[in-house]
């Protein structure tokens, strides 16, 4: 539970907000690469609840603008694409990627008028398939993220992109809550197969060694965040060991949790408005390319068919929304062939997700004790927010130690009286 | 610039907002004759300057225009039933004529004469050429009918066109007093392109305005290819208040001249008209223009609700294989390109982000006329263009090429009649 005051300071990313300043010192992952083609055509991208508009010149540089033509606001979306940057159709202004105004046709060039506007640009950088922004104050760019998927070949990774209309601490909120997954996700988890190796993985992941809807939850700050312990009753010897599911909290919209041994995954939240927020799934094999079967069993487990579920490809609009209400199948509720009605890992989530409304109101609600990580991330967050805006303390996460590629969220089953904290262990502020 | 209060004034209309209160002061062209062409045929609703209204036929012919709502539980009327003199409510069948009277009021006991006490509003109405035109301010205001020369012309002589955009009212406005947009926005698609580029390749053009009785004009003044020494190139447009833009009668024979009118339907969409006119007599080919300018009924425009087949929702079709095959936009039809720019915009543009140049001069000084006609209505003042005696079929925007020394006032309506107050 948070006073109505903390979620506001929460939730809400605008310029102005503590926790809109606190966003913007992080690099955000803006677009796919893929989505900016060279001599693509210039693509919208809404962040923090800016309108800009991202394009690629014909030299291969990209350029992320105010959407709206400094001179009278034309939207340079509809813009033409040019050698050295955008070209409003409407007067023919040219706008460069790094913001500076190259040609004012209209006005007599030699009042220097084109030199005394600039309009508004940040920083790109490209890396792992990412097109990466900065939105922050010049000067106080971070390093860019080293995911682990950010040094692999392309083959190796799968991403997902949807859209999902509500705010993004409820959808990060939905990551690292790993007690709902026995209940919202019940149709998709199995026990393992006799003599099943849970470690064998093929992109999926559903096979669980317990069935433990009751899971103690512990929490440790690290240098990037924090990471819990899920730690459950095993279905086989529970009276000896215990399973243990480890996720992290990277700041300060990501996440990752355990898949099978030689693979990883993170998700992560980017707002596109205080109502909006771009889900990211990126799905990771270490050794190997993934093959074409593993990369549809992850579009059929998450419910992300594009031109099916995913309808519109540029704006990222999902299928199921409030309006049908998720397709939500009460015929399959009655006669059990499933538990949520919903189709999909993923879009079981969001339906919850949304359904909270576009900001959830975390003023009404009755927290238990499996519902610690969420409670010691919305703290992590507050207090870093705070401490940046009134005393200007460097983000949570942006310790120069923190070095992302060495994350890994595991699983384990250990005998009850060994300590979980070794397991995925890297940068935690205090020794176990 | 505008400061975001002075954006606010200028551009909301809904309420009592004073923008709106300034543009009841005018005769509004609300919709095309044929819209309410038959005796007893289905009401139409009118949504203008923010508020709703019903236009109806009755049976003797005679043409009403009412507020919307049944004054008894405010069901629309556009839901009514126009039949034997009148338009009945379908929900109580209360009964209203063309001058708002309550004619019948059928759940009320006849003693009573509650009907004689219940009056709807009602609004003058003019027709013209095939354009229904309203007047929804204080009846003691009313002004004189600004009789255009191309408003005294039949239908044959017209082209009229007409769609709805899902913005402003005052970025339409501002797109028609914006010389320079047309060099590249409309870059080869407007019909005299190729004389244009043959008088001059100057696309910077010098701007000066001059207020008028009437309202407002100004000139853009261009380089000529040929003797740029001695000569300028001058195009003069003129705006009657509020909103019509008679646009400079172009130099080529065989096209016609235009005016164009932009009506705020509410503080987010505007009711749009480009009408052609032929001065002399011969009938216009209004399919073709329809078809150069993709603004076919049923096709490009929507029958009844006259909103665009490009919008916002697909991006207005722009199609970027053929910008990469030469077409400068990639929209097809000049007012599409037109409304995709002002709708791109946002409803209602924030003019405190903006930067203007040189080339805007005429919609600044436009804004600041604007402005200064909502305040003075507010403060009780008459409204600009509302007096008697002004001579609107006079008007006249023309272009021509004129030697150095000679004022760009002599060009166009009234030569040399403001030149005088300037000099």
């Amino acid at each position: 539970m948070l006073s109505r005051e903390e979620n506001e300071l929460l939730c809400r990313i605008g310029a102005e907000t503590p926790m809109g300043k606190l966003m913007r010192r992080y690099w955000m992952p803006a677009l796919l690469g893929s989505e900016l083609p060279a001599g693509g055509d210039p693509k919208r991208v809404r962040l923090l609840g800016e309108d800009l508009v991202a394009f690629r010149d014909a030299k291969g540089t990209v350029g992320l603008v105010d959407e709206y033509c400094p001179h009278r606001g034309a939207s340079l979306a509809l813009a033409r694409v040019e050698e050295c940057g955008l070209r409003c159709l409407y007067h023919g202004w040219v706008i460069a990627p790094d913001g500076r105004v190259l040609e004012t046709p209209p006005e007599p060039e030699e009042m220097g008028f084109r030199e005394k506007i600039r309009a508004r640009s940040y920083p790109v950088r490209e890396r792992g398939g990412m097109i990466w922004a900065y939105m922050g104050p010049p000067g106080l760019e971070p390093p860019l993220p080293n995911f682990p998927f950010c040094e692999l070949p392309p083959e190796h990774v799968h991403v997902q992109k949807v859209k999902v209309d509500c705010n993004w601490a409820q959808v990060i909120e939905g990551v690292i809550d790993s007690a709902h997954t026995n209940y919202l996700h019940k149709d998709l988890l199995r026990p393992p197969a006799k003599d099943q190796d849970v470690s064998v993985y093929r992109g999926v992941n559903i096979a669980r060694p317990s069935d433990d809807g009751q899971p103690r939850i512990e929490c440790r700050n690290t240098n990037y965040g924090f990471r819990y312990a899920a730690i459950r009753k095993p279905t086989v010897d529970p009276d000896k060991n215990k399973y243990i599911r480890v996720t992290l909290w990277i700041a300060p919209f990501y996440s990752a949790f355990p898949a099978g041994k030689g693979w990883a995954n993170i998700q992560g939240m980017l707002p596109i408005d205080d109502e909006h927020t771009m889900f990211h799934f990126w799905r990771y094999c270490f050794d190997r390319p993934m093959t074409q079967q593993e990369r549809d069993d992850i579009t059929a487990l998450s419910g992300f068919k594009p031109g099916v579920d995913i309808v519109d490809l540029d704006t990222r609009q999902l299928r199921q929304t409030r309006a049908n209400n998720w397709l939500q199948d009460r015929e399959a509720m009655q006669n059990g062939t499933s538990h949520s009605g919903i189709a999909g890992a993923n879009i079981q989530d969001i339906a919850v997700e949304e359904s909270m409304g576009p900001i959830y109101d975390r003023s009404k609600e009755h927290l238990g004790t499996s519902d610690i990580a969420v409670i010691r991330m919305r703290r992590l967050l507050i207090d870093s927010a705070r401490a940046h805006a009134e005393r200007g303390e460097t983000p949570i996460g942006l310790d120069a130690s923190a070095e992302l590629a060495y994350l890994r969220a595991e699983e384990a089953t250990i005998p009850l009286a060994e300590p979980w904290e070794p397991i995925s262990a890297y940068g935690d502020l205090s020794p176990v | 610039m505008l400061s975001l209060e002075e954006n606010e004034l200028l551009c909301r209309v809904e309420g009592t907002a004073p923008a709106g209160e300034t543009m009841r002061r005018y005769w509004l062209p609300a919709l095309l004759s044929q819209e309410v062409a038959q005796a007893d045929g289905t009401p139409v609703r009118i949504r203008l300057v923010g508020r709703n209204y019903v236009a109806f036929r009755d049976s003797a012919g005679r043409l009403g225009v009412l507020d919307a709502s049944c004054p008894h539980r405010l069901a629309s009327l556009a839901l009514g039933r126009n039949e034997e003199g009148g338009l009945r409510c379908i929900y109580h069948g209360w009964k209203f004529d063309v001058a708002g009277r309550c004619v019948e009021m059928p759940t009320e006991p006849a003693g009573y004469n509650f009907a004689d006490k219940v009056r709807i509003g009602s609004y003058p109405v003019r027709e013209t050429g095939g354009i229904v035109w309203i007047y929804l301010g204080p009846p003691e205001l009313e002004p004189p009918f600004p009789a255009m020369d191309w408003t005294s012309l039949p239908r044959e002589q017209l082209c009229i066109i007409k769609f709805v955009q899902n913005s402003n009212y005052m970025q339409a406005t501002e797109g028609a007093i914006d010389t320079a947009h047309t060099w590249f926005l409309h870059r080869g698609d407007v019909g005299d392109w190729k004389h244009r580029m043959s008088v001059t390749q100057d696309f910077s053009p010098k701007l000066e305005t001059e207020d008028t009785p009437y309202g407002f004009r100004y000139a853009s003044i261009r380089r000529p290819s040929e003797d740029p020494e001695h000569k300028r190139y001058v195009r003069v447009t003129n705006v009657v208040y509020p909103t019509t833009v008679h646009v400079p009668r172009p130099m080529v024979p065989d096209l016609l001249p235009a005016v164009q009118i932009f009506i705020p339907v509410d503080d987010t969409h505007t009711l749009h008209f480009t009408i052609f006119f032929s001065p002399d007599g011969s009938p216009v080919d209004e399919q073709a223009i329809r078809e150069d300018w993709r603004c076919i009924q049923g096709e490009h425009v929507d029958a009844r609700t006259f909103a665009f087949d490009t919008q916002e929702s697909n991006w207005w079709k722009q199609d970027r294989v053929a910008m990469k095959n030469g077409s400068y936009t990639g929209i097809f039809g000049i007012p599409k390109q037109d409304v995709a720019c002002q709708e791109s915009m946002g409803p209602i543009v924030d003019r405190s982000q903006e930067h203007l140049g040189t080339s805007d001069v005429a919609i600044i000084r436009m804004r600041r006329r604007y402005l200064q006609n909502i305040r003075d209505v507010a403060a009780g003042q008459p409204a600009i263009g509302t007096a008697p005696g002004i001579d609107y079929a006079h008007v006249r925007s023309e272009q021509r090429i004129i030697g150095v020394d000679e004022p760009w006032q002599s060009v166009g309506a009234f030569a040399g009649e403001f030149a005088s107050l300037k000099r």
